[in-house]
């Protein structure tokens, strides 16, 4: 089994709105698959399509080299999970709601609980009710339900929500060793872009329900590419310049006063003469790279991923 | 399905529905006994019985207050997986649509009987209390037991009718709807109850069949038995193919 998630042609439809759109995501084993897209993108509807929460208007998915429709629950005792704000009974404290859980999966440890309260720093909190708990604490006690029966995979929808810088970090932290150290696999989504980096192998860039991209970190990186901006006073004049006397299609107009070169970098001392020579006054001119945030705005044609 | 049965009864710790189900199972026979001592004092030639105690509590258990409590029981145990958005917790687990709505029927059926277990107990000692101040006529175990088992039948009685408000929570997704319902039910078993169509409307027919009294309303037992055959099969039906498509957003 190379993929433990593979889907084909995934699609949810509700009416006429399609929230999740002929998806075909690939999860290697034992890697951290992330979903990046921004709210309302279509992160959640997959997940939950994933889980059998929400059953597909068409295509399928297979969990663990087996599809859905011939396996049925069978693989989901493997998957441990976080959809959205983690919700438990409220009347209950975090052990008891942590042994119902238990309970309905049938097999645990002793220790499973405790265990896993330790682990996301609530044992100390157990016997405190849900409904006291800070929307960082319930965050902790979602990614404790999902960890404690030790599933070979975790599906993860933005588990970092809400959690205090030092929580994020021990979270991330916590994903890494899982992942690396006993082999489990990671799909997680999120809005947050510099949240992902630091965590994925794998990244699927989610819009409109459509997946864009999907790539490694590497592959990624090469996106980042080095520009010459020029400051100029009329950016139209400058891009026909541009087209015309050397023949560059690959530039952005930034704004009214702004375009980015990212071809011919090495002549831009020339292009600056003919700017000006065509009458255009030139304020500035600078070298920079273009971050991932960058790019990502460019695929998913916004202003700004979440 | 025992494990869901007993998570069932977890996710009630705490829960004031239980408080609400057990103040009402102890306040029907009190309020019924109060109201029959005022007829006793009022009335010298009226002798006290455990049967007559037993004959109001049944009637208002059956016809209003089960009923309606019940019901908001009912819409408790499913209303509160969607507000509470618990659900997909749980099948996320996984546990089968099935199961869950198994173990809910179930719980709900535990519960039904215990609050009438609870209001037969709160008979027998109402009437023994009673009993040291003033006559009380035929307390005795047998009457006792023969109470017990009409209450369980009461209850089960009571769970068959019931089965629909389970659908109407999981239709509407929140408890509003099933008090609107269950009121109006309840308001048309105090119009219906003396009627010749009385033993046709399921949740008076439950009284009726529990109390003997069907010959009198003109319906057959049978088809008495078979109207709230109906209504359980259909709403536990209903609740289970509803539940089965449904998107858990």
């Amino acid at each position: 089994m190379k993929y433990v998630i593979e889907t084909e042609n995934l699609t949810k439809k509700y009416d006429t709105r399609i929230a999740a759109d002929n998806l075909n995501i690939h999860v290697p084993k034992g890697k951290i698959y992330a979903l990046l897209g921004r709210n309302g993108a279509g992160k959640t509807t997959t997940m939950k399509m994933l889980l059998n929460l929400i059953r597909p208007t068409s295509g399928s998915l297979s969990l663990f080299g087996e599809n859905l429709s011939a396996c049925g629950r069978k693989n989901y005792h493997r998957i441990g999970s976080i959809i959205e704000t983690p919700a438990f009974y409220e009347n209950l404290t975090a052990k008891e709601n942590l042994e119902i859980l238990a309970r309905l999966r049938g097999r645990h440890r002793k220790d499973t609980i405790s265990h896993a309260l330790a682990v996301v720093s609530l044992d100390k909190e157990e016997k405190k009710l849900f409904r006291e708990y800070s929307l960082g604490m319930k965050q902790r006690l979602g990614l404790a339900a999902a960890i404690m029966h030790e599933p070979e995979l975790l599906i993860l929808d933005e588990p970092m929500n809400s959690l205090d810088p030092v929580g994020i970090h021990e979270t991330r932290n916590y994903l890494l060793h899982l992942c690396r150290e006993k082999g489990t696999t990671i799909f997680i989504s999120s809005h947050v872009l510099s949240e992902i980096e630091q965590l994925a192998d794998v990244i699927g860039v989610i819009n409109n329900g459509k997946l864009l991209e999907e790539t490694n970190l590497q592959e990624l990186y090469k996106h980042s590419r080095r520009y010459a901006e020029f400051q100029v006073s009329d950016v139209n004049r400058a891009a026909l310049v541009l087209e015309r006397q050397y023949h560059i299609s690959d530039y952005a107009i930034i704004d009214k006063g702004r375009l980015r070169l990212y071809d011919k970098l090495d002549s831009r001392a020339d292009i600056n003469g003919s700017f000006v020579k065509e009458g255009i006054a030139v304020s500035n001119i600078s070298i920079g790279a273009g971050k991932l945030e960058d790019y990502f705005t460019e695929l998913v044609g916004g202003d700004g991923i979440g | 399905m025992a494990d869901i049965i007993y998570c069932e009864c977890m996710k009630l710790k705490r829960s004031k529905i239980i408080l609400i189900g057990v103040s009402g199972s102890f306040i029907v026979p009190f309020l019924v006994t109060v109201n029959d001592l005022r007829i006793y004092f009022s009335n010298p030639a009226v002798t006290l019985s455990l049967d007559w105690i037993y004959e109001d509590t049944i009637m208002f258990l059956m016809l209003l207050f089960g009923p309606l409590v019940m019901a908001v029981v009912a819409a408790h145990l499913v209303s509160r997986e969607y507000t509470e958005k618990t659900l997909k917790t749980i099948f996320a687990v996984p546990i089968g649509r099935r199961q869950f709505l198994a173990g809910k029927f179930i719980t709900l059926f535990i519960l039904i009987l215990l609050f009438m277990a609870i209001s037969w107990l709160d008979i027998i000692v109402i009437s023994l209390v009673c009993s040291l101040f003033f006559e009380v006529s035929r307390i005795t175990a047998l009457s006792a037991i023969y109470f017990f088992l009409q209450m369980m039948k009461g209850g089960l009685l009571l769970f068959a009718t019931l089965t629909p408000f389970v659908y109407l929570t999981l239709r509407t997704k929140g408890s509003l709807a099933p008090f609107i319902v269950i009121a109006a039910v309840c308001l048309l078993n105090v119009v219906l109850s003396g009627s010749p169509i009385a033993g046709f409307y399921p949740w008076t027919a439950a009284y009726l069949l529990l109390s003997g009294r069907l010959a009198q309303a003109g319906c057959p037992v049978p088809l008495a038995i078979s109207i709230i055959l109906s209504v359980c099969l259909l709403g536990i039906g209903s609740s289970i193919w509803r539940f089965q498509k449904e998107d858990i957003v």
